[in-house]
């Protein structure tokens, strides 16, 4: 049986007969009264921030560990965390922190300068005994946050100085990341290898137990800095079924589901115990086409193909409503995105002529390339390929959709020998405008992450500036410029930016989602 | 006999050196690394490259090879690219949780389909054999993933009888020594656990049997008539001997070396097909973990639980052949 094709009608079945039979009993005894469940799909693969890079390992290392600055709560505007106040100097090279007092880690370790370094040290200083690369695998946001540091220094016990080579706009808001938690260089150093096993932070949630594709344990931090949590346990439970997860949900044996299906959502919604929460998320997506390769080294049609789609009735009859289409290369919730632009409206006739222009005659084919599963960023997976591929067939080209691996799909992609168009999607790291633009557009990064192989000096002359500023009006005014840029160039077929989904039972009181998809602030989080 | 035994460890270490070989090849030529899966959308070329040489994917495939032979040959399968925890600690953390799980369904398909299929041949023809065989059809033929959603529904759902998966209750802490839940829950000493733990594994377990108990029931029927009209079994009745003993000595067990060859091959297909079943019930045996090591190109977990599932397959066969010489003298004899 392939397990995909099980898993697909699984769920699809699963989602007619739970609606069907409208079940109305409520099964087995729920989890303990004072446990908070948050149900995942998947394993996480450990929990040192800088050492691992994956959404469920987030999740959890979000309520064990607290970075120097936070995310306002469900936004991705930067603000003090176990920093209390902070200064950044005119030219945007030092930055100076002071910590906040009376903060411990887990294991009885105080946070101050000496601490605080170490572990910084421990990230970035080869000698150290306890390097984090001679601890193995390292996928983490090392090189990306701290690649412009000059010196880390500290100025007295509680203040701690960063010099940076060059101005890094980014700098403070990648400090907010999960994956920039403070670790307890005590338990770093004892653990060692396995520290990533044995997370130590300052978090709201301490550590207890990792049950591998099962769960993971964690106990209230009495002594949160931030207030004590509001329930004595939190556990992080796999279902790896969604149909499974949503009668998790119903039973009361899950209460936050991280890992919403979307499919099942018509069930989730028929039940009046239940709430959907959403957000406009850090996600977007669309369909690349190799802006090397002809016919597509014309804009006429790139822009032509854009024109070709009807994102608006593909986010209704694909998405169920969750998504938005794309007007801009940034999604709404980026804080630089420019309201004014209006993406490519659907206008079939308006893409013939465009093609036309082109000399691109009738019966064009073209492969597009599609990864076999959902994404974040796009959780409907290949059916994408296939909706535009009817879309585009209606202005005369002619689409071979592909499916196939993730893993297969990116090495496809990256080759910089692909020729044909392929499913692309990006979800935010920071919650920086550079994070998107330059990643997906700047000519730096090809063929890795801009893998359309779009090049323009003029924009990668902005992406320059708009590092280096370190004023907030003109950094919008930067980004807002290249996103018309990229828009009228469209290296894409803007398609959509899905909405951030979750579902909820009605006992769990002040939740609240974070664009980057993370459980911070879950110290607030009761149930009734 | 001892010749015997040497001839088939002999045989074991040549099929465990072809399936390392194997695996280690089908795993390498899948395209897409294990680097580019862990770094995903947000991978750059330095970053890329600096992953690849932590991981030894920067080496020429025969020398990967090589590391991995002389390092399972002293035991060690290297850790896991994906978690960098052991990788054949990882396969013994999930076996347990897979073996309890195949051996009572397995247990619950020989308790329940060896006596129907009796009883469909003793009543050949007649409604009982009807009302046995042809159910088992639908059995055979029935989807895992969908019977599972369907038990959990009634059972879970609808019923609130049984969990709807997991080992114990969220929140309930128990020592996991042997990793097997009910000895566990045993060696615990509180019997509260003992039948959480069984409510835990009944779902499954009957998921899981449904396929087995089908084929056990048809092949258990065909056998006992074809044993029926041997000469043997005249004979055994011409003598006088009482029905209750021509059945279960002359008919029964001359039926049952085929009954324990499928049941061999069943214990070996549900080993590895258990994954659906661990999938549906959030059991995390080792279907699960091969399926997301085999997803994530985690090489040293694929090579460390094919080694160990080939392992036991092997023994489970030579088990099986040990049980027909029990069970027929004449192979003994050999």
């Amino acid at each position: 049986m392939n397990p995909v094709f099980a898993r697909r009608s699984f769920i699809l079945g699963s989602g007619m007969v739970l609606s069907g039979l409208g079940l109305a009993s409520r099964g087995e005894a729920a989890a303990p009264p004072d446990t908070l469940v948050v149900g995942i799909a998947a394993d996480p693969t450990g929990f040192d921030p800088e050492a691992v890079l994956n959404n469920t390992s987030g999740f959890v290392m979000a309520t064990v560990f607290d970075g120097l600055m936070k995310y306002k709560p469900g936004t991705t505007d930067p603000e003090p965390g176990l920093a209390q106040s902070y200064e950044v100097s005119p030219d945007g090279l030092t930055y100076t922190f002071r910590l906040r007092p009376n903060v411990s880690f887990h294991d009885g370790t105080p946070l101050n300068a000496k601490t605080y370094l170490a572990g910084i040290d421990r990230l970035l200083n080869k000698a150290n005994p306890n390097y984090i690369y001679n601890t193995g695998p390292v996928e983490g946001y090392i090189d990306f946050t701290y690649g412009s540091l000059a010196s880390y220094t500290a100025k007295d016990d509680m203040t701690v100085v960063f010099v940076l080579k060059a101005p890094s706009a980014p700098f403070l808001t990648s400090l907010a990341m999960v994956w920039n938690g403070v670790a307890s260089p005590t338990a770093a150093a004892k653990y060692g290898k396995s520290f990533r096993q044995h997370p130590v932070g300052t978090g709201p949630f301490i550590f207890r137990e990792w049950r591998p594709r099962d769960a993971i344990l964690l106990d209230a931090n009495p002594g949160y800095w931030n207030g004590r949590p509001k329930v004595g346990k939190l556990v992080f439970k796999e279902y790896p079924d969604p149909s499974a997860g949503l009668l998790a949900l119903k039973n009361g044996d899950m209460h936050i589901w991280a890992d919403t299906n979307t499919e099942l959502l018509p069930a989730i919604r028929a039940d009046r115990d239940l709430t959907i929460l959403t957000q406009p998320g850090l996600a977007v997506s669309g369909v690349g086409m190799p802006c090397d390769t002809p016919p597509f080294t014309d804009v006429r049609v790139r822009q032509a193909f854009n024109y070709a789609v009807d994102k608006n009735a593909m986010d209704k009859a694909l998405y169920q409503g969750l998504a938005a289409p794309m007007t801009s290369p940034l999604p709404a919730s980026e804080w630089s995105f420019d309201p004014s632009l209006k993406g490519y409206p659907y206008d079939p006739a308006k893409a013939k002529s465009l093609l036309a222009a082109a000399g691109v005659a009738p019966g064009f084919a073209v492969e597009l390339l599609a990864y076999n599963s959902g994404r974040g960023y796009n959780p409907v997976g290949p059916d994408l390929a296939v909706a535009v591929q009817g879309y585009l067939e209606k202005v005369g080209v002619k689409v071979t959709v592909r499916k196939i691996e993730f893993g297969a799909y990116l090495t496809t992609i990256r080759s910089s020998k692909y020729k044909g168009m392929f499913l692309v999607g990006w979800t935010g790291d920071n919650g920086d405008p550079d994070n998107f633009l330059n990643a997906l557009f700047g000519g730096s990064n090809i063929p890795v992450t801009d893998t359309v192989r779009y090049r323009n000096p003029v924009l990668d002359a902005l992406f320059v500036k708009g590092l280096k500023s370190n004023s907030h009006a003109e950094r919008v005014k930067i980004y807002q410029r290249a996103q018309r840029i990229i828009l009228d160039a469209a290296p894409w077929i803007f398609i959509n930016s899905v909405l951030q989904v979750r579902a909820v039972s009605n006992r769990v009181k002040g939740y609240q989602l974070n664009p980057t998809q993370m459980f911070f602030d879950m110290e607030k989080v009761s149930l009734t | 006999m001892l010749d015997y035994l040497a001839g088939r460890f002999a045989q074991l270490l040549i099929v465990l050196f072809g399936v390392s070989v194997v695996v280690f090849i089908a795993m390498h030529l899948l395209p897409g690394d294990v680097a580019t899966l862990l770094l995903g959308d947000r991978a750059t070329a330095a970053s890329l490259a600096r992953l690849r040489h932590q991981l030894g994917l920067d080496q020429p495939v025969i020398v990967q090879y090589w590391r991995f032979l002389s390092g399972a040959l002293s035991g060690d399968f290297g850790t896991s690219l994906r978690d960098n925890r052991p990788a054949f600690g990882e396969v013994l953390q999930a076996f347990p949780v897979t073996l309890e799980l195949t051996l009572s369904a397995l247990l619950l398909a020989v308790a329940i389909g060896v006596p129907l299929g009796v009883a469909a041949a003793l009543n050949e023809g007649t409604w009982i054999d009807t009302a046995i065989t042809t159910p088992t059809l639908f059995g055979v033929s029935m989807p895992v993933f969908w019977l599972g959603l369907m038990v959990l529904l009634v059972f879970s759902e609808k019923l609130g009888w049984l969990p709807v998966g997991g080992l114990m209750p969220i929140g309930v802490h128990m020592a996991r020594p042997t990793g097997l839940s009910i000895l566990d829950a045993v060696l615990s000493g509180r019997s509260g656990l003992v039948w959480q733990a069984l409510r835990h594994l009944l779902l499954p377990a009957a998921t899981l049997a449904t396929i087995p108990l089908a084929l056990i029931t048809r092949i258990t029927r065909g056998e006992m008539l074809s044993s029926m009209n041997l000469d043997h079994v005249r004979t055994a009745r011409a003598k006088g001997l009482p029905e209750s003993r021509v059945i279960r000595a002359h008919i029964l067990r001359n039926a049952l070396i085929p009954i324990v060859t499928v049941i061999g091959l069943q214990l070996g297909l549900l080993l590895s097909g258990a994954v659906l079943t661990e999938t549906i019930f959030s059991l995390p045996g080792l279907g699960r973990l091969m399926v997301d090591a085999i997803l994530a190109r985690d090489y040293p977990v694929v090579q460390a639980g094919a080694v160990f599932v080939a392992t036991v397959f092997v023994l489970v066969n030579l088990g099986v052949d040990l049980c027909y010489a029990v069970l027929d003298p004449r192979i003994r004899r050999q």
